[in-house]
């Protein structure tokens, strides 16, 4: 959950958008390629946890609006 | 007195004659016809009032007057007989009243035109009566059923009322004097009353003339507290009632039109009380409605920006994962490897050179036996 809490969303989805673009340049090593594939796979996760957190939030919020 | 011996001097004589008629006579009252009627320089009036058989000369200041008077009216005055020192008997008048119901219409039908003309009834004079008023003035007779009537209306309608009563006499020769009196304190001190009212009950013509004398009604319209005036009953008008800021048409009115009821007033305000928290309810009824709209607005917009979020990650996802190189290995794909690192191309290959071939779940060694390099166009 620290991780959640100390992610910054747009920094990390743009360093998520870097490796995409990494990704799509044809001078690609395959060494590299697992790295960056380690890496972007680190940061999925993270975006994925904090949006699942975003989203209990909301439905907090909505069941909290539906009862008043 | 009848003695040869005795010789009086003319100035004996008057001041002997004064006195016997003062002891004689003192104060005399005369009813008659106005004749000879005259002022003489602004400030004196002569005239004689008479009958079929005599006439008596009269003597007064202009301050005695009631109003305009005219010659033939029938009239009551008050004075002491004196002979003057050069100008002979006159009666020293203090007081002159139109009577008889002619003498007082004509009177009051002058008055009233003379009054009309100065612009003492104009409605741009009357000034608005303070509604309801912290203190009131009363100038009436404490001994009158208009004085009970008034104070308990008044007393019952608004107890919270300040009443300062002026007792004075509402008919007769004193009458004028008492009420111009009494409208002279009340608006004399600091602490004056925010209303000052006039009344009496009914009565006949005579019994009201005081209203109608031009001293009062000079001095109702010279008051410095706004006045209310009711004399009589609501047929009955007087010049007083004219000149005042305000006219009731008899003493529970006045009361009436001077204070509101404290009964009507409190349904009023708890009418007014139930209004305004009705309203207070739909305002915030409104506003709670409003607020609850935002937020659904809010929550959408949050959703859907979540929803968005979410399948941008997935996309990214299902990107990545197809450039994962395991995923390639495990199609059936091989990755070669020399010792320089992964082998790109077949040109960089000799024969019997050894070289790593990794699979998606292993590697083995392997020794090159012929190479074969694709011609591309």
């Amino acid at each position: 959950m620290k991780q959640i809490k100390d992610i910054d969303y747009q920094k990390t989805k743009a360093e998520l958008d870097e490796i995409l673009v990494w990704f799509e340049r044809s001078d690609v090593s395959v060494d590299d390629a697992f790295i960056k594939y380690k890496k972007a796979e680190q940061l999925l996760e993270q975006l994925d946890a904090y949006l699942n957190d975003t989203k209990t939030k909301i439905d907090q919020i909505i069941k909290k609006s539906t009862k008043s | 007195m009848n003695n040869p011996q005795l010789i009086l001097t003319p100035t004996d004589f008057v001041a002997i004659t004064n006195q016997i008629l003062e002891q004689a006579l003192g104060f005399v009252y005369i009813q008659g016809e106005l004749a000879n009627f005259r002022i003489a320089k602004n400030r004196w009036v002569y005239f004689d009032i008479k009958d079929e058989l005599s006439k008596v000369s009269c003597f007064a200041t202009v301050y005695a007057l009631p109003g305009p008077l005219e010659e033939g009216m029938l009239i009551k005055v008050a004075g002491q007989p004196r002979l003057h020192p050069q100008f002979g008997f006159s009666l020293n008048v203090q007081s002159i009243q139109p009577t008889g119901e002619g003498a007082i219409k004509k009177a009051f039908e002058l008055l009233k035109a003379a009054l009309n003309t100065e612009g003492l009834f104009d409605e741009s004079r009357k000034r608005a009566l303070p509604y309801p008023p912290p203190k009131v003035a009363l100038i009436t007779s404490t001994e009158s059923a208009a004085y009970a009537d008034f104070v308990k209306i008044l007393t019952y309608r608004w107890p919270f009322v300040r009443l300062e009563v002026y007792d004075s006499q509402v008919q007769g020769e004193v009458a004028p004097a008492q009420i111009i009196a009494a409208l002279s304190l009340a608006n004399s001190g600091a602490d004056l009353a925010d209303v000052l009212v006039i009344t009496r009950g009914g009565g006949n013509a005579d019994d009201l003339s005081a209203f109608d004398d031009e001293r009062v009604v000079r001095a109702i319209a010279s008051s410095r507290i706004p006045t209310l005036v009711a004399i009589g009953h609501e047929i009955d008008e007087s010049l007083s009632e004219l000149v005042a800021d305000k006219r009731a048409s008899t003493p529970s009115n006045a009361a009436e039109l001077l204070v509101p009821d404290k009964i009507n007033e409190i349904a009023n305000l708890n009418q007014l009380k139930k209004r305004l928290y009705q309203n207070l309810q739909a305002t915030l009824s409104l506003e709670k409605n409003r607020i609850a709209n935002l937020r659904q607005i809010f929550i959408s917009r949050l959703d859907a920006l979540y929803n968005l979020s979410k399948s941008e990650i997935c996309n990214i996802r299902q990107l990545i994962t197809a450039y994962n190189p395991e995923s390639v290995l495990k199609r059936g794909y091989a990755l070669v490897k020399t010792p320089e690192g992964i082998l790109q191309s077949a040109k960089d290959l000799k024969v019997k050179d050894r070289v790593l071939v990794e699979l998606c779940d292993g590697e083995f060694d392997a020794s090159v036996k012929a190479v074969r390099v694709k011609l591309v166009e």
